[in-house]
């Protein structure tokens, strides 16, 4: 046949472009598809895709085409897509007469089909096939039979798996299994007798562990005489299968039929069961089977049972609960326990944990009744306490009671909370202060009323670390009329205040401190200063852009005063990083400008690609052409990948306008 | 004293970063207490072997490592470097030399003193590995996307229940704090009735095209035909291999739809309490793909063009990759990758509940899956949580490609009136392999 190029320069032109939302994908007509598979000079790729196409829209009249290919080792996959796609009888037909003239793995790829397929025809065909190992496809004609799952299948694969080769009946018990599965829907009894097939033969754990799951599940209620049954196996493998099954049933039988194995179980598998009570059985006998076994004589059905309290426990349960978070009998027991009483709900769960807190002398115990209490929905009552307990001398009380004032702490709690910040000595504790204080402000609406707090605090002689506590705090909640006696503590001779201050400038929520943070820098004779001061400085105007805080120009003016200052690459790194999150015409022209900085055209590169790729797929196109051309060659696949996806996003913009 | 100075800031639009605390937290069994999955007892450790383990298996297995009740004593890779590779980490980590390396997977799904096997092929593979692993008795943790086509992913759910293993999908993030709190917040009626789940995805691309054929590699250094596994064949390319199989249509599930839908429209699934249904309605759009459920909540999966591109109007940059955002009438949540929680005015003050931060850690997942292991009980990402949220995200996939509104029936799983998109449910698998096992 004459090779039709046209034809395949329009059916190609399609397969490499991404398609497009609102454009119709390059859908040849089928009988041009069809064309192409007859043409051997069209290529595989051409041919390949042809297949799958007719696969998802082709016709009848596409099935000798493909059908001729299954032959072919490169296209015989391709193929059967498309004969497995085209509802019509004829692609099974095709596929079935195949049969005969096919070895090896093309055969098995057709017998894969059919069983795909289902279809019952091929039956007899697949059964010869199954029952002789020389045809190189029992295997694949087994699975295929259970697939179908007709009486005729079913006989061919009990045969096979009563008395056929050995080295096929694990195919035959895998084909069982699957034809018991479509058996269930049609005929539950067949399929409960197909799956005892299985379970009584003389095939790997594996094919029997799966008929024992499918036996207990075809049989519904009547199967949990044989669930029980399993539960106490010596196998354990065995009772995992079915303990595995309990989540799949449900019912007042299943319920008395485990709680009845709780009682007489090794404590392994008691702790397994109390772990599926509570997930399948949430039933009053159910809580109180798991009740009794909080004092079971075996730490690890105690700790099961607190568990499972957590899921189907309600208040009563406090406090036996709260008993084992203090009992400390083994350190599963109290997480098991406090992860529980975390979920219990109820104020006066609430109530019962914050007594036992004030009246209990051991740290531990303490800290461990802290964390439920910060595990549980937040209780108003509880900051009080916790106050009390964060000046702890016992860090581990402290740290974790101040951890919880974070949820619970606002604005009236703030004098106490600084008060306690002065104390700390440890640095992780007074971060944890801190914190505390940060989301008691955040969270208020009165910050007028927390900043006014916290600048009170700064304009009060003290220590360094108590005024870069309160500057910390400051800046994270932006309060402005702070600034001017914060930008003091830029003058102390204390460099590390100086370099706290200039962090903290940083994370102000707004661009305020931009200014004066790149004043610093450029008058600072101090290098480390500088970098500070500008990696500020620059993080503050990229958040400003990207948030839209400041107008272009302002943010440009930032940027540009800031490039003005860079000294070393480092900080001329950070500038180009805050460009490449300002996605716009002006951040991207000043972007460009570092193109040229042998420093950090490769940074620059990257950022440009990014942030022109955005603006060449919205409205500017005309601001990315003219950098394309100035982006340096690289030996980055990754990037050259990019810079061609741009290329093609700026032509293609260019070609609509025209 | 010197103070800490590596400290995240906490501002006013992203205050609540951190770890979440028990409300919505999984309920988690210490392994030691229960013990006993396949073959492991109490007080044993759970053996696991990997299969095609590359940069992120290794990753994955970076954070198993130090499971102290996990032994990692096998990998599997039809790449030898990549092999090598991962032994060496084992190795390293244990002070021997006991890791083993297998090119032929059934040798190493033979091993019975192998308990469980983590998969992070290409897509291509995850399905049928996890089906090979699961016939041969063994419990699987795979990588997502878990498979490359609504059939696939069908015969692996279906393949999980037949063989009664314990399953759980690379979906990582139902096991992150950050996104458990969005998600505790809409399940606890925080947010009021949910009207809008924006789930972030990738633009979504199909790329049909073949790159140059070359001389196939040694097979003792790339074994090319197994490397295509059940994708149907064409010419090898070195590229394909150092992981620019991506895009491909053979070889990446959904044309790269499910890179992040996978997990994001995974927590949309979540937090409308659908992990027993799907959205019914699936119409694409210039920027997106809106999926509607029966209840009338819609997710919006919103096209990013690069992980942290402009987001406006619907994300904020600092919540990093994979975001998600949940609003309801009374509130909207949103979070992502860097742990940031940004939450609406209104609920800030109501929503008092802190959380601290959270990496990308899989090992709390992998966590959930040994601990199930041990159990016997479902996993977060369970086959079924799996089967669906890969099945709506397919859907949502397939409308963009065809350009049109398409209907879905949860129950059937099949596109209703619609026999095209139907037919784009499966693929013929490449010779000899089968799905159905």
């Amino acid at each position: 046949m004459r090779t039709n190029w046209n034809l395949i320069g329009f059916f190609l032109a399609g397969l490499a472009a991404p398609a497009l939302w609102g454009q119709a994908p390059a859908r040849p007509p089928v009988r041009e598809l069809i064309g192409v598979l007859g043409q051997s000079g069209a290529g595989l790729h051409a041919r390949a895709r042809a297949c799958q196409q007719l696969g998802e829209y082709g016709t009848r009249e596409a099935v000798p085409a493909l059908a001729a290919l299954l032959t072919d080792p490169a296209l015989s996959a391709y193929a059967r897509s498309g004969l497995e796609g085209i509802p019509d009888p004829s692609a099974a037909a095709a596929l079935r007469a195949a049969l005969g003239r096919l070895k090896g793995d093309l055969l098995i790829g057709v017998v894969n089909s059919l069983g795909v397929l289902r279809d019952e025809k091929a039956a007899p065909a697949l059964g010869k096939l199954a029952e002789n190992p020389a045809s190189g496809a029992s295997h694949a004609a087994l699975l295929a039979l259970g697939r179908i799952s007709n009486g005729e299948s079913i006989r061919i694969l009990r045969r096979a798996l009563a008395s056929g080769p050995e080295e096929l009946r694990p195919g035959a018990a895998a084909a069982c299994l699957l034809a018991a599965e479509f058996q269930v829907r049609q005929n539950a009894g067949n399929a409960a007798a197909l799956y005892d097939t299985v379970r009584a033969s003389a095939v790997p754990m594996p094919y029997r562990m799966a008929a024992t799951r499918g036996a207990i599940v075809a049989r519904g209620p009547g199967g949990v005489d044989l669930l029980v049954k399993l539960l106490r196996s010596d196998e354990r493998e065995i009772r995992n299968v079915a303990l595995y099954t309990v989540r799949g049933l449900s019912g007042a039988s299943l319920s008395a039929a485990l709680r009845g194995e709780l009682e007489t179980a090794r404590p392994e598998v008691q702790a397994q069961l109390l772990v599926a009570l509570a997930d399948c059985c949430r039933d009053a006998g159910t809580i109180r089977a798991i009740r009794a076994k909080v004092s079971a004589e075996r730490p690890e059905v105690r700790a099961a049972a607190f568990q499972a309290l957590g899921k189907i426990g309600d208040p009563a349960d406090a406090a036996a609960l709260l008993e084992g978070v203090v009992s400390r009998r083994s350190a599963e027991e109290s997480a098991a326990a406090a992860g529980s009483l975390a979920r219990i709900p109820g104020s006066g769960t609430d109530s019962l944990v914050l007594r036992r807190l004030a009246s209990t002398a051991d740290p531990e115990s303490r800290a461990a009744l802290i964390d439920v209490i910060d595990a549980r929905p937040p209780s108003q009552h509880a900051a009080g306490e916790l106050l009390k307990q964060a000046g702890d001398p016992d860090l581990r009380v402290s740290m974790a009671a101040l951890r919880t004032l974070r949820s619970l702490a606002g604005v009236s709690h703030l004098p106490a909370l600084m008060a306690v910040t002065r104390t700390c000595k440890d640095g992780n504790q007074r971060a944890a202060a801190e914190s505390a204080l940060q989301y008691a402000c955040t969270r208020s609406k009165d910050t007028t009323r927390a900043g006014e707090l916290l600048l009170a605090g700064l304009k009060q002689e003290g220590e360094d670390l108590d005024k870069a506590s309160w500057i910390r705090t400051l800046a994270s909640i932006g309060y402005a009329p702070a600034l001017p006696t914060i930008m003091q503590s830029l003058r102390s001779p204390n460099s590390w205040l100086v370099r706290t201050t200039l962090d903290s400038l940083g994370r102000w929520p707004d661009p305020a401190p931009a200014g004066e943070l790149l004043g610093i820098a450029e008058s600072t004779p101090d290098a480390a200063t500088r970098t500070r001061a500008l990696t500020s400085a620059v993080r503050l105007a990229a958040a400003a852009a990207e948030g839209r805080q400041a107008p272009d120009e302002t943010v440009a003016g930032w940027f540009r005063r800031a490039g003005a200052a860079a000294r070393s690459p480092e900080e001329k790194r950070l500038i180009v990083a805050g460009l490449g999150r300002w996605r716009s015409t002006a951040g991207f022209r000043l972007l460009a400008a570092y193109l040229d900085d042998p420093e950090v055209k490769a940074e620059a590169a990257n950022a440009a690609v990014s942030v022109g790729q955005t603006l060449a797929e919205g409205s500017d196109y005309l601001a990315v052409k003219p950098v394309l051309e100035r982006l340096p060659a690289t030996t980055d696949q990754a990037l050259s990948d990019r810079i061609e996806r741009l290329r093609k996003t700026v032509a293609a913009a260019e070609a609509g306008r025209r | 004293m010197s103070m800490p100075e590596d400290r995240r800031a906490v501002d006013r639009r992203g205050f609540l970063k951190h770890t979440l605390a028990a409300a919505a937290a999984p309920m988690i069994v210490p392994a030691h207490v229960l013990g006993l999955g396949g073959a492991v007892g109490p007080g044993e450790k759970i053996v696991l072997g990997g299969i095609g383990l590359g940069p992120r298996g290794s990753y994955d297995l970076s954070t198993i490592l130090p499971q102290k009740d996990v032994r990692f004593v096998a990998t599997c890779d039809v790449q030898r470097k990549r092999a090598e590779s991962i032994k060496q980490m084992a190795d390293k980590h244990y002070g021997n030399s006991d890791c083993v390396i297998y090119r032929d997977m059934f040798e190493r799904l033979a091993r019975p003193d192998i308990d469980a096997v983590l998969i992070a092929t290409g897509d291509r593979w995850h399905a049928l590995a996890s089906l090979l692993a699961v016939r041969a008795g063994k419990d699987v943790y795979c990588e997502k996307p878990c498979g490359l086509t609504v059939a696939e992913v069908q015969a692996l759910a279906d393949g999980v229940h037949r063989y009664g293993r314990v399953f759980q999908a690379g979906t990582q993030r139902r096991s992150q704090a950050q996104f458990q709190y969005a998600v505790h917040l809409a399940h606890s009626g925080q947010l009021g009735r949910l009207h809008t789940l924006h789930a972030s995805v990738y633009t979504p691309t199909k790329q049909y095209d073949w790159l140059p054929g070359e001389p196939e590699p040694p097979k003792e250094e790339c074994d090319w035909d197994r490397w295509l596994g059940p994708a149907p064949w064409r010419p090898y390319n070195h590229l394909y291999v150092a992981g620019r199989w991506r895009g491909h249509h053979d070889f990446e599930a959904g044309g790269n739809f499910l890179d992040w839908g996978a997990h994001t429209l995974d927590l949309c699934q979540w937090a409308n309490q659908s992990d027993h249904s799907m959205p019914i309605e699936y119409e694409a759009g210039p920027g997106s793909i809106t999926a509607r459920y029966a209840n009338g909540v819609k997710i919006v999966c919103d096209f990013l063009k690069t992980p942290f591109g402009d987001r406006a109007p619907h994300y904020r940059t600092s919540t990093g990759t994979c975001p998600v955002r949940f609003e309801g009438d009374e509130g909207w949540v949103e979070t992502g990758d860097s742990a940031e929680i940004i939450l609406s005015d209104g609920l800030v003050e109501k929503a008092r509940k802190i959380v601290v931060g959270t990496s990308l850690s899989p090992a709390a997942h992998a966590r959930n899956f040994f601990d199930c292991m041990r159990s016997r009980a479902k996993p977060v990402c369970n086959q079924d949580v799996m089967r669906r949220t890969h099945i709506a995200c397919f859907a949502a996939q397939l409308s963009w490609q065809l350009g049109r509104k398409i209907t879905l029936d949860p129950v059937k799983e099949e596109f209703v009136n619609d026999e095209e998109a139907n037919r784009m449910r499966r693929r013929a698998t490449r010779e000899p392999w089968t799905f159905h096992v």
